[in-house]
């Protein structure tokens, strides 16, 4: 017929129509989804990435503290709250939901270890709210104590291995004051009773030469003044900052260091204990918000470390799983073992845990963790 | 996308101003600009949601062309009414519409989650005024949909409102310029907005929450108190710093809104009361509704009463879907009905004190149902306020200890302090003076940028709406 030059048949149609779902519920409905992502990512990082936030968390810090306020409220923190008597600043923690199912957790580890003959060690070091000095204001959340009391007599009436460090870690002065992290004087601490641990277990030898004792380590006030994560929140005119004092040890030793980081290739160092298993640089700023507590490997949250004792006296293999209060005993640990391997559970994802000890046939674990893991519960599936 | 947001005040803002002043100069391209900015802007939080407000500005725009013809313009109408009311009744009150049928009936209606789009119920208001406005032949018929569009989508004020009337902007639409006073103005205006929102409404905010989400068997007298006034100041400073912040932007392309408040805290009754806050809604229900059923010249004080009731049963049932909301727009129904009914505005106008310790009581009664999740919440708390066994408690202490400063200049500045004649005239003849207002402007808006980039609580009430 004039005038027509084609006619569309059903099943064109039906195609047609098939094609525009397929892009409808394909590419185009994705859209939405990545558009969000792209929106909340420069939400969420415009102002701490592009600007350079510090002078006004500065002049925020200062505001608050010509208010004459004790409590601030922080993004991803709920609130920060400085004590009036210590100026130490603490944090809400929620009640731990699921105290039994870490416990379990833990039980089957330890049975899966002593198949393979190897002893467990449970260190949950507490962290700042859990300590008997610490107050937070009403209407808050503040259940870190009774996590802890809670998680230590779970596990130890299931017979766990679990240090209990309730009397030794007990004022806010063991931690900074700016930040969660124990000093290293107190890290110090968690880690004689550490290796006391692997030598009740035969894991390590008689020899007491390189323990974490005083008598072995110089205490050095370093020039550093930092600003700790929280601390960084708020700014140093109402948080104030933290000195730092490093433990170095007297003795001779060498060690070698094998670090990875997630989606990294592996890291080498080799040398004494300020050069290979401490990064000073971290502390060498004259930038306050840009040192860190961390001096122990930079302080990143590694997904493996292999550290190898170069000192012929030591003997025994250990494996931490960490975070990053493991982070901080381990220094104290390496000089009395012969190899330290450390995973963080957070970035440690190329296959399981109990898997990775049949393979490393460690001849001991220790889970080091901070009490507030209890809450945050993502770290205890082996 | 909101006015607080870094990505607004460093980003987005700074390159709108810059294309829309530097690149462009047609106005047709300045206003598919800002309609397309607009729109970016809208579909910043949700995208999906800039659908539903673009199908509104296609039916609307047709529907408006429908009633401006002569036939059938009664029909135009009906539809218009059915479908704005129809897209707010879906999206907003069909949950608990259905929620309220199964309680009633004892059925087990499956209710539906839908999410409310931020804002429907100022733009689909807007909408509307403008289709009635069209029927009743007070503006023309907008023929191009972009200027439509924009009117109705315009990002400063899209969100929270004013609710713009159209023939408030529709010259502007079509021609306007944007001289240098105005946008200083504009920006002037934009940082007292700002701070308003993030220095004096996010902080009160915490302790209003905090008071409100407590247990309100706890609840001491004062502590009550604190949250009530809390709220109050939170609510006012929140709505008006974000139409404070609406008015600036327009103005700093071109547009000028009319004022949405007017220290409605200083008010001497809550006739008055209602003169100063949100001024473009008491003025759409005025226009849309009370006019068109009678208004106050009506032949029976009993129809005078129906009249204001169904004006005040809208408004509070506008605010939200939840008994509170009906309750809060009675209690203010009654009021009126009494001040109206006894003829008391004059004598309270003249009681001064009086006047003004009754309109701040019933407003700040009124605010903790407002806020109230429950009526039977909101009915405990002010329990609490007026005989609560304990009068203060630690609890108190704490609140006054944190939020005390920030209350106080909330009650100070929700106060006309320095709108006075003598203020104006010495700024306005003192070049001391005027640098001093800058340089004061300038560390307001630090300020407010630092509560900015660290605040994580930041959410508008009116987005709600």
């Amino acid at each position: 017929m004039l005038g027509v030059t084609s006619v569309v048949t059903p099943s064109q149609l039906r195609m047609k129509a098939g094609m525009l779902k397929s892009v409808l519920t394909g590419p185009i409905s994705q859209m939405p989804k990545r558009w969000k992502t792209f929106t909340e990512f420069l939400d969420k990082n415009l102002a701490e990435h592009v600007i350079g936030h510090e002078p006004f968390i500065e002049l925020n810090g200062a505001c608050q503290k010509i208010q004459g306020k004790d409590l601030v409220q922080d993004s991803g923190l709920v609130a920060i709250y400085r004590q009036p008597e210590t100026g130490n600043l603490l944090i809400p923690e929620k009640k731990a939901a699921e105290l039994p199912k870490i416990v379990e957790n833990l039980c089957r580890l330890h049975d899966n270890l002593a198949r393979q003959k190897i002893p467990l060690l449970v260190c949950i070091i507490p962290d700042k709210p859990s300590l008997p000095d610490a107050t937070f204001p009403e209407g808050y959340d503040f259940y870190a104590r009774e996590n802890l009391d809670s998680f230590i007599a779970l596990a130890q009436a299931k017979e766990l291995d679990c240090l209990d460090l309730r009397d030794k870690i007990n004022t806010s002065s063991q931690f900074f004051k700016t930040d969660h992290h124990l000093k290293s004087t107190t890290a110090f601490v968690v880690a004689k009773d550490i290796v006391d641990w692997l030598r009740r277990n035969n894991v390590i030898d008689a020899d007491t030469s390189f323990d974490p004792v005083r008598e072995h380590y110089d205490e050095w006030l370093t020039p550093c003044r930092f600003i700790g994560s929280w601390g960084k929140r708020v700014g140093e005119i109402w948080s104030g900052d933290d000195d730092f004092v490093l433990m170095v040890p007297k003795f001779n030793n060498s060690f070698t260091v094998d670090m990875k980081a997630l989606r990294s290739s592996v890291m080498h160092r080799e040398g004494d204990f300020t050069h290979s298993i401490l990064d000073l640089s971290v502390i060498e700023s004259t930038d306050k918000y840009d040192n860190r507590w961390g001096v122990t490997l930079g302080h990143y949250d590694w997904e493996m470390v292999r550290i190898h004792n170069n000192n012929k006296h030591s003997t025994g293999k250990v494996m931490f799983i960490e975070d990053s209060f493991g982070l901080g005993t381990m220094p104290y640990v390496v000089p009395t073992v012969n190899e330290l391997v450390m995973i963080d559970l957070r970035s440690f994802k190329d296959m399981t845990v109990t898997r990775f000890i049949a393979e490393e046939k460690p001849n001991a674990v220790v889970v080091v963790y901070n009490s507030q893991q209890l809450v945050l519960n993502n770290m205890f599936n082996f | 996308m909101l006015f607080s947001s870094p990505v607004f005040l460093f980003l987005f803002l700074p390159l709108v101003l810059l294309v829309y002043h530097v690149c462009l100069k047609q106005l047709a391209a300045r206003n598919a600009f800002l309609l397309f900015v607009s729109l970016l802007f809208y579909a910043w939080g949700e995208p999906w949601f800039v659908l539903v407000m673009m199908f509104s500005i296609f039916v609307n725009y047709w529907i408006a062309r429908g009633v401006s013809s002569i036939d059938k313009k009664n029909a135009f109408l009906v539809v218009m009414v059915v479908f704005n009311i129809g897209i707010l009744f879906v999206f907003k009150y069909l949950a608990f519409t259905v929620r309220q049928i199964n309680a009633l009936f004892d059925l087990s209606l499956a209710v539906p989650t839908i999410a409310l789009p931020i804002g429907i119920s100022f733009f689909t208001f807007q909408a509307m005024s403008y289709v009635i406005d069209v029927y009743r032949g007070e503006v023309p018929v907008q023929k191009s949909m972009r200027n439509l569009g924009l009117y109705i989508s315009l990002f400063p004020q899209l969100i929270a409102g004013p609710i713009v009337r159209y023939h408030d902007i529709v010259e502007e639409l079509h021609d306007r310029k944007v001289s240098a006073g105005d946008f200083d103005d504009g920006v002037q205006r934009f940082v007292i907005g700002l701070a308003k929102k993030v220095l004096i409404a996010n902080n009160v905010a915490i302790a209003a929450d905090r008071v409100f989400g407590a247990d309100v068997a706890t609840l001491s007298c004062l502590t009550a108190w604190f949250g009530a006034i809390g709220y109050t100041l939170q609510i006012y400073f929140d709505f008006s710093g974000y139409s404070d912040m609406a008015i600036g932007l327009g103005k700093m392309f071109g547009f000028h809104f009319l004022e949405n408040f007017n220290y409605p805290y200083v008010a001497k009754s809550v006739s008055e009361f209602w003169r100063r806050w949100h001024i473009s809604l008491g003025r759409w229900f005025r226009d849309y509704v009370y006019f068109p059923l009678g208004g106050s010249r009506v032949a029976t004080t009993r129809r005078l009463m129906l009249n204001l009731f169904i004006v005040w049963l809208l408004t509070g049932v506008w605010h939200g879907a939840n008994w509170t909301f009906v309750l809060w727009g009675l209690w203010y129904c009654a009021f009126i009905c009494f001040e109206k009914g006894l003829k008391m505005e004059p004598w309270l106008q003249k009681s001064r004190m009086i006047g003004h310790v009754y309109t701040l009581l019933v407003a700040v009664i009124g605010w903790v149902f407002f806020r109230s999740n429950t009526l039977g919440q909101g009915w405990e708390f002010v329990k609490r306020m007026f005989c609560a066994p304990s009068f203060s408690d630690g609890e108190t202490a704490f609140l006054m200890h944190e939020y005390g400063v920030v209350v106080f200049l909330g009650m100070l500045f929700s106060c006309p302090c320095f709108k006075g004649k003598w203020f104006g005239q010495v700024v306005q003849g003192n070049w001391v003076y005027r640098i001093g207002c800058n340089a004061l402007y300038m560390l307001i808006f630090l300020l407010s940028l630092s509560y900015v980039i660290k605040s994580s609580y930041n959410p508008f009430i009116y987005f709600n709406f």
